[in-house]
């Protein structure tokens, strides 16, 4: 059985930035402020902590909407 | 109520493009705020609205608030990033006003200026390994016959499965190694979307150097069965350290 050629890598630059590697990066990276330099609304932090379930959330959706 | 979105540390006297506006719906005008060599990127903006971006949010889309305001912020971010290093916030980084602006500035002042320094001209990338799907074949040439050679071939199945795994994540740990060694700074980001999932700090000029470095890496893990795949290029996101405490009592 004829073994698959390697292939190389895609390698170029991908144009264009998927929502969920936008979201990945600037919800989960980046400078994490905390104290009260950073407005807390309701005893929240503003977004942060919503936004980490949201996104596991987002990553389910996109999968199920990969073809198969 | 009016509050600072804040979006980056900057150098002071970076020069902020013309026109450049922030966050929606407002919009308001970037500017830079300054004290003694490091600088914050910020925008007026409507703070309770902020806090309700994700009521009502079911699935994320591109139509949702949530990313058209992601998108709006990376566009200031990558804007500001065309003349100058940045060290991004997290989204939904609000500050109260110009004088917390100005306490963290005084906080910050030597940290941000040294990660300022490690990312200045260079920009980030993923780099991501996949394992190949398997085709199902293998399970055809089993041997039905007796119950014991159809325990023996899946038992050997089994086992060039484990094999199969153990040799890519050699492969994995082989790449983070490499790139560790060859860019200016790597890491881990562990997203569990991928069997590796790194980021990696790439000086613009080696940009070339770099792309024909990961083909040739990918060459070398197609035989674990790995695909590779990069994206970019990103502003230093995962470079910018620890979360900070700021606190003012």
């Amino acid at each position: 059985m004829a073994e698959p050629v390697a292939r190389q890598a895609e390698a170029r630059p991908v144009t264009g930035t998927s929502l969920i590697d936008l979201l990945d990066r600037v919800v989960n990276t980046g400078v994490a402020l905390s104290g009260d330099a950073v407005i807390s609304l309701a005893g929240i932090d503003l977004i942060r902590l919503d936004l980490r379930l949201l996104l596991v959330g987002v990553d389910t959706a996109m999968r199920l909407e990969e073809p198969a | 109520m009016t509050a600072l979105y804040a979006y980056a540390f900057v150098n002071a006297g970076t020069d902020v493009p013309n026109g450049l506006v922030g966050l929606g719906p407002r919009q308001a005008p970037v500017r830079l705020l300054e004290r003694d060599g490091l600088g914050v990127l910020v925008s007026d903006v409507d703070a309770t609205r902020l806090s309700t971006i994700l009521d009502d949010e079911e699935d994320v889309t591109e139509q949702s608030e949530l990313a058209v305001r992601a998108r709006e912020h990376d566009w200031v971010v990558r804007s500001v990033f065309q003349r100058g290093p940045v060290l991004p916030f997290r989204f939904g980084t609000v500050l109260p006003d110009a004088e917390a602006a100005d306490r963290l500035l005084a906080a910050q002042h030597d940290t941000a200026l040294a990660l300022l320094r490690h990312v200045d001209g260079r920009q980030e990338w993923a780099v991501r390994l996949h394992a190949q799907a398997q085709p199902n074949g293998d399970s055809s040439h089993v041997d039905r016959r007796t119950g014991r050679s159809y325990l023996a071939a899946r038992s050997r199945r089994l086992r060039d499965l484990d094999e199969r795994q153990a040799r890519q994540r050699d492969a994995a740990d082989a790449v983070r190694h490499d790139l560790a060694a060859w860019a200016a700074d790597t890491v881990d980001r562990r997203s569990g979307r991928a069997l590796l999932d790194l980021a990696v700090l790439v000086d613009r000029k080696s940009q070339d150097d770099f792309f024909e470095h990961v083909g040739q890496l990918a060459v070398t893990v197609a035989d674990a069965g790995l695909l590779v795949d990069t994206a970019g290029p990103w502003p230093a996101y995962s470079f910018t350290g620890r979360a900070v405490e700021v606190s003012h009592g």
